[in-house]
């Protein structure tokens, strides 16, 4: 009886998955989400002691290696500004499209995929927060992955290193597009069909190319560690570690795309993104 | 067998939770792949325990949880989980009489057959991955089931002892 039961959930979720959404998104929701939370609790408990035990004198310093780093953040933050102001000028004489400006919502994460045939982390943000399905999501380093499936309150994010998932990108020095395959390991995705002609070198740092409209171009995916070529294959292997600390990460940041609009008249250097977190100034 | 069972009730959704939490525990992705399966692991035990108290409907339940917080299909856990306790349930007398070694062999198969279902039922999916199934976590969670089994046994003795002696 249980089974046949078993069976018919499959059925359903096989055929009509629209009818489960709502109990897998309650699941999620009801259970998940403090399991997930219980399961976190080192981490956290970590962190409280790193803050409850740390002397005056090393907050002072933590303190003062910050404002080190923001000021050199800010330096580069100028510069940018200054980079972008002729990127667009420079795009106003070639009569190009729009500029660009993502904004960014900080997400925790809650836990990670126990199943080792799936690469996936549960986000604590939902569909309350805004959160859509297909996000994507990147880190301090570099891009994460995308949203597959949403609950309220929480967001399944599929790594860009599972087997199922690939991303378009570009070398970033030679502009070469290809396409980034999961290969089911934390550290590394391949990018195949390259013909070995092609201008790619090791250490080359390889850019989501934002081809396909799911990932934003110019965010990056990871660096070429390895070419591998054996001379009876026509195209090249190539291996790229993910930029991404897909293991260690704790805060995450889901994209928001902007709308594309007309191009915008140059834009005043100094003036600094409207969003809440924007993307480039997210600290390491 | 059950003598007092309100003494120890709380054994079996203690247990059960343990092992949820030790499924979902975070770890490094080399110990993950040789991880035990905790909850099969447990309901198996409490099936074989109790047959009649811990029914396949008990492991649909667990399984559909399981589900639902993995974000596997709902019904793969469910399915595997009932057709493996429900095989305990036929033969529970049989696999009483074992030792434990052979009792670890049985479990080791029966999680085998799980991860196999699991694994058949995982291809239906349209973004299932390609990677084999893997046999080492069936023998790893074989070889927990004697220490589990000793331990399980022996907090459910324990408490179960408290009343006689008053």
């Amino acid at each position: 009886m249980p089974a046949t039961l078993a069976l018919l959930l499959l059925g359903i979720g096989y055929y009509r998955p629209e009818l489960l959404a709502g109990t897998r998104s309650a699941l999620a929701d009801s259970m998940a989400r403090p399991l997930y939370w219980l399961t976190s609790f080192p981490s956290r408990a970590g962190r409280w002691a790193d803050e409850m035990f740390s002397s005056h004198q090393e907050l002072i310093e933590r303190n003062h290696a910050l404002e080190h780093e923001n000021l050199i953040l800010q330096r580069k933050v100028l510069q940018m500004a200054a980079l972008m102001a002729e990127n667009a000028r420079l795009k106003e004489l070639l009569n190009s499209t729009e500029m660009l400006e993502d904004s960014a919502l900080v997400a925790e994460l809650l836990g990670v995929s126990p199943d080792p045939r799936r690469q996936e982390m549960l986000v604590h943000r939902g569909r309350a927060d805004g959160a859509f399905e297909g996000q994507p999501v990147l880190d301090a380093f570099g891009l994460v992955g995308s949203i597959v499936e949403l609950s309220e309150h929480t967001a399944r994010v599929l790594l860009i290193t599972d087997t199922t998932n690939a991303v378009p990108v570009q070398v970033s020095r030679s502009g070469v597009r290809g396409i980034a395959e999961g290969s089911g390991r934390l550290d590394e995705l391949y990018i195949r069909n390259l013909v070995p002609t092609t201008d790619i070198k090791q250490g080359d740092l390889v850019v989501s190319s934002g081809l396909g409209g799911r990932y934003p171009p110019g965010y990056p995916v990871g660096e070429v560690v390895r070419i591998e070529y054996d001379g009876a294959d026509p195209f090249l292997r190539v291996v790229v570690r993910p930029s991404a600390q897909l293991d260690r990460s704790q805060q995450l940041l889901l994209v928001f795309r902007a709308e594309a609009q007309l191009p915008a008249p140059a834009p005043t250097p100094a003036t600094p993104a409207p969003a809440e977190t924007d993307s480039d100034a997210a600290e390491p | 067998m059950l003598l007092n069972p309100d003494r120890y009730w709380w054994l079996i959704p203690g247990s059960l939770l343990a092992a949820f939490l030790f499924q979902f525990w975070p770890l490094p992705q080399p110990l993950r792949a040789v991880a035990p399966d905790a909850i099969v692991l447990v309901t198996l035990y409490w099936t074989l325990r109790k047959p009649q108290l811990v029914s396949s409907g008990w492991a649909f339940v667990i399984g559909v949880l399981r589900d639902g917080i993995e974000a596997s299909p709902l019904g793969m856990h469910a399915l595997a989980l009932v057709v493996v306790s429900y095989l305990v349930q036929l033969f529970y007398q049989r696999l009483r009489m074992f030792t434990v070694w052979q009792q670890a062999l049985a479990v080791a198969g029966l999680c085998e057959l799980y991860l196999l279902l699991g694994d058949w039922v995982h291809l239906l999916d349209p973004r299932s991955g390609t990677e084999p199934v893997l046999f080492l976590p069936a023998l790893v969670t074989g070889l927990c089931w004697l220490p589990l089994s000793l331990l399980l046994r022996q907090l459910e003795e324990g408490s179960l002892r408290t009343p006689v002696r008053n």
